[in-house]
């Protein structure tokens, strides 16, 4: 047992495992859970005091891996107020993503850009037009948890992930009729959708000959539009969430 | 004094056996969820309407499968609450509330799926790893027996079974290093008459299948009740996971008996034979199935078979009296195994395991099926399942340590599905995965028919006497199929997920179903 556990141990240092759980939702369900578990202690901006260290730096003095981190949080550290958590590893992964993201010079949520001049881009290219619609996500708010790295992608590839609440549908009843709208929800029997003259419609799946969801976004691709460094200021802009 | 008595207790028990009632929890000892019951039939069904609603007060997952015994249904709700009830009205008689400490360790929600039923009496096991014994006439406490110290980890949420003298329960908490065990108790006071470790200690049989002392947080737990077939004296039980989950490093070998199909003398709680699904299991595919006893021709003979749609995306027939396997396919994409050999024993596909980067592998980690029943008909001779199709997961190893009360399952899972869904919203499509109620011939394993849905399913399955499918699913829906075509005949949302299997009794000499679908109990009859 003492050579298998070596073996692991070294096994561990060549290929150590990284937070599989780190997208803007998993932030931002991390987001939650920092607050009810972490924030009295450490703070709710992440910044400690009263002897408790602050999560912002990027530096890490225990661990620096992400599977140290993990270790951290689940049996806490002898001999000081850390207790472990007795949260499932989903939890702890998913705080360890947000605390990382708190860290403004190493974390996923690094931007050099002016959060001002960004606001301006933002005005200016009649993004509000849609982003305070109700249509498509709200912003800058809803980018709260997401990494500048998938802000710069949904700028120039909006198409690539788009949220299942802003997918479209398309059908044909079996009378010939188009329908077509933002797929709001949908089960075995029947979908629901907002449709083009704005009206909450529920329509039976019986009653439609062809259906299909439209997962594409209708939004134009901003590549190649702005420079490098407005790009770095929309996204500095997009990241406060309007707070900053 | 004596003959009175025989007498009455007969006769109580012939009233119990009346087809009209739901006696226990899988239905019958055969638990093949099948009942004779016709009133409601494909013609008429479609003025099926409500009858009265049980709202539960716990705002958990509500598993409860009622029991309806002689002109009363007996239910639980979360976590520990058991309810007697008129069954033709809804209004409650009486309410017994378990007190619990105020920590206990159930994995995946304080739910509880039923009780059982003998001669008057109410058995409940709880969180606390007590089995209760209830005065069936007003919820009087009549003895409680604590199975295991809880706070190791172990729970109890499965409904007893009852055999002859003995309440057989068995204890929870495979995903935090426990060592499970079913357990026989004295049906009159509590005492435990025998304990069968699912994970076997130094110097018994099969502790050779687990590397070093890793035998020590083995899994092995049991969360669904078992079976019992009469003739053979012998009661079927389906293990759990063992364990850590996703850390198969710390455990070589086979790893018995988890994910087993154990077959168990009642009296002894002796082992007779034990059949494993997914030896050394890297998924956590419990096999808590339910064992499904049919007689059927096999190949020219008159076999008493077990047929089981296991977690792994299998479906298997098993000769019960002696374990032997006699068939096994896929009934939903895997690609975790080539096949089964002639033992039944799956032949890995390289490749498929955890890893430190995540592996994506067929079926996901809540299986091609699961714990909710199955049903079989003996008038279509089908057996029918609810099927997780095209399901993945990312399985995740790393390293853990033990420590008592926390979750012990050596990695993690990612899942595009999750395991369970409040949300009334749908944010997926079907690219990831759907449910279907399936139906297989269980000669071939192939498939009959398909009732594909646009989510998953927790729901189990009904069979009746009149062929119809009671079924419901994830999105709040309770409708009914045509057992030989999958024709969907009726449906109503109920607008909670179904995580529960449907049951239908007599009362005053009509026919209703009953469901639990997010926090109420529904209760469906024939419109005069």
């Amino acid at each position: 047992m003492v050579t298998a556990a070596f073996l692991s141990a070294q096994e561990e240092s060549s290929s150590a495992i990284t937070n599989p759980f780190n997208t803007a939702e998993d932030r931002a369900d991390g987001a939650r859970t920092y607050l009810s578990q972490c924030a009295s202690c450490h703070g709710r901006d992440g910044k400690g005091g009263q002897g408790t260290p602050d999560l912002t730096t990027g530096v890490f003095k225990r661990a620096s891996s992400d599977e140290g981190l993990f270790a951290l949080v689940n049996k806490g550290i002898p001999g000081t107020a850390m207790p472990g958590f007795n949260l499932n590893s989903r939890q702890i992964w998913q705080t360890l993503a947000y605390i990382r993201s708190l860290s403004p010079a190493t974390g996923v949520r690094r931007v050099t850009g002016d959060p001002a001049r960004g606001a301006q881009l933002f005005r200016a290219n009649g993004c509000a037009k849609c982003h305070d619609s109700g249509n498509a996500p709200a912003l800058p708010a809803s980018a709260r948890y997401q990494s500048a790295e998938e802000i710069r992608r949904a700028v120039t590839d909006p198409s690539d992930s788009v949220q299942s609440q802003y997918w479209r549908m398309r059908g044909v009843t079996t009378s010939g009729q188009t329908v077509t709208g933002q797929r709001l929800n949908e089960d075995t029997f029947s979908v629901q959708f907002l449709d083009e003259s704005g009206r909450l419609r529920s329509i039976r799946k019986s009653e439609l000959s062809k259906y299909e969801i439209i997962r594409t976004s209708p939004m134009p691709s901003f590549q190649g539009k702005f420079s490098p460094q407005q790009m770095d200021d929309l996204t500095a802009y997009l990241i406060s969430g309007g707070s900053r | 004094m004596t003959r009175p008595l025989f007498l009455l207790a007969a006769s109580l028990a012939v009233i119990a056996q009346q087809p009209g009632d739901w006696t226990m929890y899988h239905g019958s000892y055969q638990s093949t969820h099948y009942s004779p019951l016709n009133q409601v039939t494909a013609a008429n069904v479609n003025s099926l309407g409500l009858q009265w609603v049980f709202q539960a007060r716990s705002l958990e997952k509500f598993e409860t499968t009622p029991l309806v015994i002689n002109g009363v249904m007996y239910l639980t709700e979360a976590p520990n609450n058991v309810a007697a009830l008129d069954p033709a009205t809804g209004r409650v008689y009486w309410m017994y509330e378990h007190q619990l400490p105020e920590v206990t360790y159930p994995c995946c929600g304080k739910v509880n799926r039923g009780v059982a039923y003998h001669d008057g009496v109410i058995f409940h096991g709880a969180h606390d790893a007590k089995v209760i014994a209830l005065d069936a006439k007003n919820g009087h406490k009549l003895w409680e027996t604590t199975i295991i110290d809880h706070r190791e980890g172990y729970a109890l949420s499965h409904a007893p079974l009852i055999v002859k003298d003995k309440v057989i329960v068995g204890t929870a908490g495979g995903e935090l290093g426990i060592r499970g065990a079913l357990v026989g108790l004295d049906i009159k006071t509590g005492k435990e008459m025998w304990r069968f470790q699912i994970i076997p200690g130094p110097g018994e049989k099969g502790n050779e299948t687990w590397g070093g002392d890793s035998w020590k947080r083995g899994g092995g737990s049991i969360w669904l009740t078992g079976s019992y077939d009469p003739e053979l004296n012998l009661t079927y039980w389906g293990t759990g996971n063992p364990g850590p989950d996703w850390n198969p490093t710390v455990r070589p070998g086979d790893n018995l008996y988890s994910d087993c199909v154990l077959a168990l003398d009642p009296d002894t709680g002796k082992l007779k034979w034990h059949f494993q699904f997914t030896p050394h299991d890297e998924w956590d595919w419990d096999a808590v199935q339910t064992p499904v006893l049919v007689d059927m021709d096999w190949r020219g003979s008159r076999r008493k078979a077990m047929l089981w749609g296991n977690r792994n995306g299998f479906f298997y027939v098993l000769d019960r009296a002696s374990g032997e396997f006699l068939m096994g396919k896929p009934f939903v994409k895997q690609d975790w195994a080539k096949g089964l050999d002639d033992r039944g024993r799956p032949m890995l596909a390289p490749g498929r395991g955890p890893s430190k980067q995540g592996t994506k592998t067929y079926p996901g980690v809540q299986g091609g099926t699961n714990w909710y029943a199955p049903a079989y008909s003996p008038r279509t001779g089908l057996f029918y399942l609810t099927a997780w199709e095209d399901y993945h997961s990312t399985y995740f190893m790393w390293d853990q340590d033990y420590e008592r009360g926390k979750w012990y399952t050596g990695g993690g899972v990612k899942a595009p599905v999750p395991p369970t869904r409040r949300d009334p919203i749908m944010k997926r499509d079907t690219r990831d995965g759907y449910a279907a109620v399936r139906a297989l011939d269980p000669k071939t394993g192939n498939k009959v028919w398909d009732f594909p849905m646009s989510d998953m399913s927790e729901s189990g399955l009904l069979a009746t006497g009149a062929d119809l499918i009671f079924s419901g699913n994830r999105e709040g829906h309770f409708f009914a199929l045509d057992a030989r075509t999958g024709k969907l005949l009726w449906t109503r949302y109920l607008g909670g997920q179904v995580i529960a299997s449907p049951i239908t009794y007599l009362v005053n000499g009509r026919q209703f179903v009953s469901i639990a679908a997010g926090t109420s109990l529904f209760t469906f009859g024939l419109n005069p």
